[in-house]
């Protein structure tokens, strides 16, 4: 159940473009979400739907040519969008960690697993061991980490809770030496090391065998309730979606398209992409011949068209698609970026079934533009 | 593959390529059109000497047993004597192997504490006034022969500023900076090309390295961007330099020889180069074989240094 | 069937001589773009224009000792580059030189490149024994002290330009081997091989029209370090007096001879040298130019 406190993380019109040869492309156009504590919170879309950049954009991890620009990145209630590196450096890793999707080039393979861990322990928790750089580089390739320092110590810990057999023996081990279920579960232990409030996981388990990526999903959320971490998880990967999150963000050509919890989001889709996205899934009751596809590309983030970027590829489209989204909620905790919704649009006359696989319906007085700055209010 | 089997497999790869080394100057010699003992005397020779030299040489005795004896020999060290000046060809080529050394390890010295820093620097500010530089320096260093870097460098510290010695050399023992004045410039000529190699080297693998996911992975954590720098990508940049630098030692040899000319050095290269203008077979030969085995061993080094810092190899496992 | 099926395995690429035509548009973009690649073509350009023309462009007789000794270069003078200690008209000797760094440098690529690539198709192509037999041989040579070898070879054998050049070129049949077979080894699996054996085409054509065209690329770029290379050898061999001929006009030579009198005629050994440096360098921003448009990582080589 999710309890309506204070955003965790409160992201308001973020934008995150890149400047090429070709011309600016616009990665991420202008998203709003919020996560509250606690609550694991999904992002899924296509590849290069812009995911990723938003989790790196959180981060302060896009380097030039990318720009990063929001109106607001509020973490805890304090805006850190316009923090240095250096106090970004606090949050990374501290407040906010991340797991990368492949385990074995998101590890680094001259270091042992046991320092990979510690060393954030080091940075972010009060250990009372020297971080500085020069302790740091004699640490790597002077002394070696202390086996009876309190850093190491709580490595080996770390790897024990993530589900690692004979932990003290692996901290000692290097990445190759282990396999892809137990480096990932070595980044969990990473991204756990520094008692942040928020795990971003990007693709977690993609490039994990099929066998082992359920486990490790179920491990990483079992661990993030245990720990009372948040997590913002991206996929691309609707069932997973389905199977583990609190809410649900669709995102389409660096834009957020609907956001609702996971519920209402499978049972009563409201926007025509969401609805493309569940048909595609296969499902073991399908007595459907063909999947049914999206037709069309992804458009170029170079030259977006205006208004709706989905417009192209969309069934209902008409004339208001290339006027600015609006954000129309649904219902409590179910908003829909299409201009179907808008109030004076009859969805009946564009064949758009409000109530399609759902059993709720839309009332005229739930529909409305929404304004900026309400609180809880995503997209 | 685990270290040990790893080493034995590289000790037993130097050993096979010594062994060819000494293979093919016994073909090479033996292939001297007509009498090798008369082209190595001369013409003027008298018919004794001549069949002296038959008999030590082992000519008149079948290719395999002449193939056998020049094995053992090498095996125990004997690399025959000097058609010159009759010593024994080791002490000789011992003798002047100290100035070449000199020259080889400083130059290779100067070459790493130039080029990594400078490699890593180019690759971190890429594009900009540094990374230009940089690979203009690294162009020009592998664009210039190491004697054409020592007579310009004669020509500008010796004779025109009259700042350090232009010739010769000075053992150690006779005063450290008397020996590094006159080591200096031909070690620069010798490093500067190799250097040039191993900056281009070390900026192309830290560039890559810079777009690891682990480099990312590390900032993610909060490390400062020189920790991420120097403890998570400085080791990777360095595995594939240190693997084509022992293989680039070649271009450290080439530029030995010719650089001690360039100074008159009276080292391992002269000494071959004068055998050579002197047609003293067994000092060619012995020089040849006994630099390719210093050679092979400084390989060796490397494949050893190349173990340590690539745990893949030293701690063996994975896929 | 099969030959149509071969016709489309074939066509599948455009080709000019054998190189794919998106690799020289790729080339030409690079061109247009890169500083680094114009100023290398214009040395390289100019090289070998010289080379070639040098009987017609030169102003003098290389070998005539008859214009005063030690003339310094006078840029407008009668002999813009001076004299060299006999009253040689230098001009014409480093035009001559040109010639035979750019026969040397060629020859001794083409003759180590074609035995390289040979070995490099074979063992890439049929693997199991001929592959390991053929890289135990490679990596052997590999770690061969190379230049000294062709010191030794060319003291025995004696002075001449086909023994500098295999002496030289030997030492490149490793680095092409390595470089093919890697290539020949990514592009085995592709469909259009595949599809070549299918169709039932011998395993010389397989080879030779289907997989070699395809791993030029690479090879193309090593072929370019490797002159720049072969260039520095021969022109340390000649300095060391052990290159074409000692009358003939080298730069290594002419660079080796000046020296002696590098106090009171630097220009002697100067002038050859710069002439080294600016054309192996004018090579090697071509291939590096030639590297960024094939998208060759570095490493590859060396």
């Amino acid at each position: 159940m999710i309890e309506s406190t204070d955003p965790l993380l409160r992201v308001r019109n973020l934008r995150t473009s890149f400047d090429t040869d070709r011309g600016v492309v616009s990665a991420v156009d202008g998203i709003s979400f919020d996560i509250k504590p606690g609550e694991v919170y999904g992002v899924v879309g296509e590849s290069g739907s812009g995911k990723s950049v938003t989790a790196l954009s959180i981060m302060g991890l896009i380097d030039s040519p990318g720009v990063v620009e929001a109106d607001a990145i509020e973490f805890r209630g304090e805006d850190i969008s316009g923090y240095s590196d250096a106090e970004m450096r606090d949050i990374r890793g501290g407040n906010i960690s991340m797991v990368f999707q492949d385990p074995m080039n998101s590890l680094n393979p001259v270091m042992t697993v046991g320092e990979q861990i510690a060393e954030v322990v080091r940075h972010h928790t009060p250990v009372g061991e020297s971080a500085g750089f020069w302790r740091e580089l004699s640490r790597k390739y002077v002394t070696g980490t202390d086996k009876e320092s309190d850093s190491w110590q709580r490595a080996v810990e770390l790897l024990d809770t993530v589900g690692i057999p004979d932990p003290k023996e692996r901290a000692t081990e290097y990445p190759h030496q282990l396999s892809g279920g137990m480096r990932q579960r070595v980044v969990i232990a990473q991204a756990l090391a520094g008692d942040p409030d928020l795990i971003i996981a990007d693709e977690p388990t993609t490039a994990l065998d099929v066998s082992v990526e359920a486990q490790i999903l179920n491990e990483l959320l079992e661990l993030a309730d245990e720990f009372d971490v948040s997590v913002l998880l991206i996929t691309h990967d609707l069932a997973v979606i389905r199977e583990t999150c609190d809410r649900v963000a669709v995102m389409y050509a660096g834009e957020l398209m609907e956001t609702s919890n996971v519920q209402e989001l499978f049972n009563n889709p409201q926007h025509p992409y969401t609805r493309g996205l569940l048909q595609s899934i296969p499902r073991i009751t399908d007595d459907r011949e063909w999947l049914d596809v999206i037709e069309g590309n992804v458009p170029d983030l170079i030259n977006k068209p205006e208004g709706c970027p989905f417009q192209q590829r969309c069934n209902y489209s008409f004339d208001m698609c290339d006027k600015p989204l609006e954000r129309h909620r649904v219902s409590d905790d179910h908003i829909a970026r299409c201009h179907l919704h808008s109030p004076e649009v009859d969805t009946a006359a564009h064949d758009f079934d409000t109530e399609a696989t759902g059993d709720r319906s839309i009332t005229s007085g739930d529909s409305g533009i929404i304004a900026d700055g309400n609180g809880g209010d995503d997209l | 593959m685990g270290m040990r089997r790893y080493i034995a497999k590289r000790v037993g790869h130097a050993a096979l390529v010594i062994y060819f080394v000494a293979t093919v100057v016994f073909i090479a010699v033996r292939s001297i059109p007509g009498d090798p003992a008369r082209l190595m005397l001369g013409g003027d020779a008298p018919p004794e000497a001549i069949e002296a030299l038959r008999q030590e040489l082992r000519l008149d005795e079948p290719v395999y047993i002449q193939y056998f004896y020049w094995m053992r020999d090498i095996l125990f060290g004997d690399l025959g004597e000097s058609i010159f000046n009759n010593q024994p060809v080791l002490d000789l080529l011992i003798g002047v192997a100290g100035p070449t050394l000199s020259i080889g390890l400083v130059g290779m010295a100067i070459a790493f504490l130039i080029a990594i820093p400078a490699g890593i620097v180019s690759a971190t500010r890429r594009y900009q006034v540094e990374d230009y530089l940089a690979t203009l320096f690294s162009f020009i260093g592998i664009s210039v022969p190491g004697f054409f870097i020592g007579i310009l460098l004669i020509l500008v510290f010796a004779n025109r500023f009259e700042f350090l010695p232009a010739f010769g050399y000075v053992k150690p023992q006779e005063g450290l900076v008397t020996w590094f004045s006159h080591v200096i410039l031909p070690a620069l000529a010798v490093g500067v090309p190799y250097g040039g190699i191993i900056m281009r080297m070390t900026r192309s693998s830290m560039l890559e390295v810079l777009n690891e996911d682990y480099m990312r992975t590390a900032r993610s954590k909060g490390l400062s961007p020189r920790l991420v720098l120097y403890k998570h990508g400085l080791q990777n940049a360095l595995i594939p330099v240190v693997t084509v630098s022992g293989i680039l030692f070649a271009v450290l040899l080439g530029g030995v020889v010719s650089v001690e000319i360039v100074f008159g050095i009276r080292g391992m290269g002269r000494l071959l180069i004068n055998s050579i203008n002197r047609r003293d077979f067994p000092v060619i030969q012995g020089g040849v074989i006994l630099i390719s085995i210093v050679f092979v061993f400084m390989n060796l080094l490397v494949d050893l240094v190349y173990t340590m810092i690539n745990p893949k190899i030293k701690y063996g496992g994975g896929e | 069937m099969s030959t149509s099926l071969s016709d489309i395995v074939k066509t599948d690429r455009a080709r000019i001589f054998g190189i794919r035509t998106d690799l020289i548009e790729q080339f030409v973009d690079t061109l247009q773009q890169d500083l680094k690649a114009k100023v290398g073509l214009v040395i390289v350009s100019v090289f070998i224009l010289a080379a070639i023309f040098a009987p017609e462009l030169t102003p003098y007789d290389p070998m005539a000792q008859e214009y005063g000794v030690f003339q310094p270069p006078t840029l407008s003078g009668a002999h813009p580059l001076g004299t060299d200690s006999y009253g040689r008209d230098i001009l014409s000797r480093v035009m001559y030189g040109a010639r035979i760094s750019l026969a040397v440098g060629l020859g001794a690529v083409l003759f180590g490149g074609f035995f390289g690539v040979l070995i490099g198709l074979l063992s890439g192509y049929y693997g199991g024994w001929i592959d390991d037999v053929l890289m135990r041989a490679v990596d052997v040579m590999w770690a061969f002290p190379w230049l000294l070898i062709a010191i030794m070879l060319v003291a025995i054998f004696g002075q001449g330009f086909w023994n500098v050049i295999f002496a030289v070129g030997f030492a490149y049949i490793d680095d092409f081997a390595r470089i093919t077979r890697g290539e020949v080894l990514s592009v085995r699996e592709e469909e259009y091989i595949l599809a070549a054996e299918n169709v039932g085409l011998s395993d010389f054509e397989i080879i030779f029209e289907e997989t070699f065209p395809n791993t030029v690329a690479p090879i193309i770029v090593q072929f370019t370090v490797l002159v720049a290379r072969a260039m520095l050898a021969e022109s340390t061999l000649s300095f060391l007096g052990l290159g074409v001929k000692p009358t003939t006009p080298t730069w290594g030579a002419m660079l080796g001879q000046g020296r002696t009198f590098l106090t009171q005629a630097p220009w002697i050994s100067i002038i050859p040298g710069i002439l080294i440096m600016i054309t192996v360098l004018g090579i090697n921003l071509f291939g590096d130019a030639l590297r960024d448009a094939f998208d060759v990582k570095e490493g590859d080589e060396a």
